[in-house]
């Protein structure tokens, strides 16, 4: 395309009015991933992932929601155009899986007929062509007898074979870009591997992009080339996998690391959970809005806010601390 | 499996309708004052009344003439009326099809406004559209049918004169004409169903558009209409159809005020004209066929729920409509 650039994401802010008040839920957030690349969002609940995510590919409704700040998907300036020309890249450019396959697949329609209905969006594929892409879809995702399954309905399938047919639905048209919101978190943990070797599969395979959004920072390192952390509706940190989880530079990246449980002796530690709650995004604390949660916190944390640093061992790694450094293991 | 299920419910259906005829008989023959004694008048002697009495049966103790009664109802003899002895086996079927035909015509114009107005009203939802049309439907909901009636009558028919105040034109006659003199009381039994089914629809249907296959849909990049149609509509009409069978059943029962309005010679008219009489047995026939009709229709709606939502076929059903669905009693 343009510029190599796939998904670029500028001063992104999404607030939403509420009774009680205004919540920022993405506090001008900026990201970039090329053609063929995966990211990984990792955050908290109510961290602001999911958000960024659905207003990344345009879905968050402008009635629901103040946004300002750029998106454009594979050249297209996705906040700057209508619902129906957004409709023209949904399913087409870009297209998304969402987290609950069951409620995600619609409880009536045989699966074969939704996946084909994605497939027919592209206006040159007939309806007897749709059909038989549904089949061959559910082949490439790993659902066998698919001939016969493309005439189940979502409720006869196991929770694995759920996200497998929506994920094929996801990749009907051969996006260039695929949103994949806690993709794994309903299933259960062996189910959640071949998922998640599935994405990876179908990255190498069609050339896709990925933005994974998780809360586990665990999957994210093993499945996605980089990582943006976010934490209270900002970057925390980001930067490629390996560097990040070589040398975690912001407190909460490394408090994250350190609350994933390990099975290697060498490693061995229980995991340690991050004391307190996410900060309460209608009032959200000045400085450091980890600060409160910190056990280095400095008065500077708590006055003013740190700035997106680079750091020097990777190319685009960068942070937001004041006092960088592995947190006390 | 499938048999016995299908076996067990006809079993119950059976049981029902046992039960309705005997409320039916016994509600008439518990009633205070004698048939005998009503159709003679003022003028009937002791012996004649005796006599009479005997002639209708109705000198045997109550449960003989259940027994007699059930027994002949079973061979389709409902007896003869008391007013003027045709058989009211005769008196039904002669009035039965102009009393389904009023039914089906109404709750199709019912349909055909509440359906697109509930469809535009959830795709809406919360928007001026939305609550002027809420306001439309309060408005239907209000007005009792027979006020509606002598509204339409004096609209369309006596300053209008585009369709008959009253009378039925059979449909040997044309099926314009036969249309046409059911049109007015069809629209004034349609009003109050057509608001219900509005409401329940659109309630249906926001609850689905508030579900994620919803948000799945949108982001396949699936057109609002489409939307409406293929995704949102068929997981939302459990409602619509628990409405449609009841208010379906009740509408017998309204067709007798209608009826008499617009002078149609259906059940609902002769209902009416054998109360006034005390003819017990016509009553008694054509509440029985009014109540029987209710509970086919209901059995009926709950078969058609399994059409709508597979999911309801298996023994053990998930989820929101199937929870719903299940809590629907049973005719």
């Amino acid at each position: 395309m343009t510029d190599g650039t796939l998904l670029s994401i500028k001063d992104l802010v999404v607030e939403f009015p509420t009774g009680a008040g205004t919540v920022r839920a993405v506090d001008h957030v900026s990201l970039e991933l090329g053609y063929g690349e995966r990211l990984g969002i990792v955050g908290e609940s109510g961290s602001g992932k999911s958000v960024l995510a659905r207003t990344a590919m345009g879905l968050t409704r402008p009635g629901t929601a103040r946004i300002s700040g750029q998106v454009t998907i594979a050249g297209h300036p996705v906040l700057e155009l209508g619902e129906r020309r957004r409709r023209a890249l949904w399913g087409r450019e870009v297209a998304m899986v969402f987290q609950d396959p069951l409620s995600a697949l619609h409880p009536i329609t045989p699966i074969g007929e939704q996946i084909a209905e994605a497939a027919r969006r592209d206006p040159r594929t007939t309806r007897r062509q749709a059909a038989a892409r549904a089949v061959e879809l559910l082949e490439t995702v790993g659902i066998p007898q698919a001939t016969r399954r493309v005439h189940a309905r979502a409720h006869e399938l196991s929770g694995g074979m759920r996200q497998r047919v929506a994920i094929a639905m996801a990749i009907a048209c051969r996006p260039k870009l695929l949103f994949a919101d806690e993709p794994t978190t309903a299933l259960d943990v062996t189910v959640q591997a071949r998922i998640l070797d599935l994405f990876d599969q179908l990255c190498a395979e069609f050339g896709i992009g990925l933005v994974m959004v998780s809360h586990d920072l665990g999957v994210v390192g093993r499945h996605t080339d980089h990582v943006a952390v976010m934490y209270a509706g900002r970057i925390a940190e980001r930067g490629p996998v390996r560097a990040v989880f070589a040398r975690p530079s912001m407190r909460y990246t490394s408090a994250l690391m350190a609350a994933i449980p390990r099975h290697r002796a060498a490693e061995q530690s229980l995991p340690r959970p991050i004391p307190g709650q996410p900060p309460n995004l209608l009032a959200p604390p000045p400085g450091c809005r980890f600060g409160p949660r910190c056990g280095q916190a400095s008065p500077r944390c708590h006055a003013e806010q740190p700035p997106l640093l680079a750091l020097g061992d990777a190319p685009g790694h960068e942070y937001a601390c004041w006092h960088p450094g592995e947190a006390d293991r | 499996m499938r048999t016995r299920k299908a076996l067990l419910r006809l079993a119950r259906l059976a049981a029902v309708l046992l039960v309705v005829s005997t409320l039916c008989f016994l509600s008439l023959n518990l009633l205070p004052g004698d048939p005998a004694r009503a159709i003679l008048g003022e003028s009937g002697t002791p012996e004649s009344v005796a006599a009479l009495q005997q002639e209708l049966g109705l000198d045997q103790p109550l449960a003989d003439r259940y027994v007699t009664w059930l027994g002949n109802i079973l061979q389709g003899d409902f007896g003869r009326s008391y007013a003027n002895r045709q058989p009211v086996a005769d008196i039904i079927l002669q009035r039965a099809p102009v009393t389904i035909e009023l039914i089906v015509l109404s709750q199709l114009i019912a349909l055909a406004v509440a359906v697109p107005l509930a469809a535009v009203a959830a795709a809406r939802r919360g928007t001026a559209v939305d609550r002027g049309i809420s306001s439309l439907v309060f408005l239907a909901v209000s007005v009792p049918s027979f006020v509606l009636a002598f509204v339409l009558i004096w609209v369309f028919a006596i300053k209008l004169g585009l369709y008959p105040a009253n009378g039925f034109i059979p449909v040997s006659d044309g099926l314009g004409q036969n249309l046409g003199s059911l049109f007015l009381p069809a629209l004034a039994l349609a009003a109050g169903p057509a608001a219900l089914y509005q409401r329940v629809l659109r309630a249906d249907l926001v609850e689905t558009y508030g579900q994620e296959f919803m948000n799945v849909a949108r982001a396949k990049g699936i057109s609002p209409l489409r939307m409406a149609v293929r995704h949102a509509f068929r997981p939302s009409l459990l409602g619509l159809t628990t409405s449609l069978g009841v208010v379906v059943g009740m509408l017998i029962g309204s067709s007798v005020i209608i009826e008499n309005l617009f002078s149609l010679p259906g059940l609902g008219s002769i209902l009416a004209q054998s109360v006034s009489a005390r003819d017990y047995v016509t009553v008694q026939g054509v509440v029985l066929v009014a109540a029987t009709s209710f509970v086919l229709i209901n059995a009926l709606v709950d078969l058609l729920y399994t059409f709508i939502d597979p999911r309801l076929r298996k023994p053990r059903t998930r989820g929101r409509q199937a929870r719903r669905a299940r809590e629907v009693p049973v005719a």
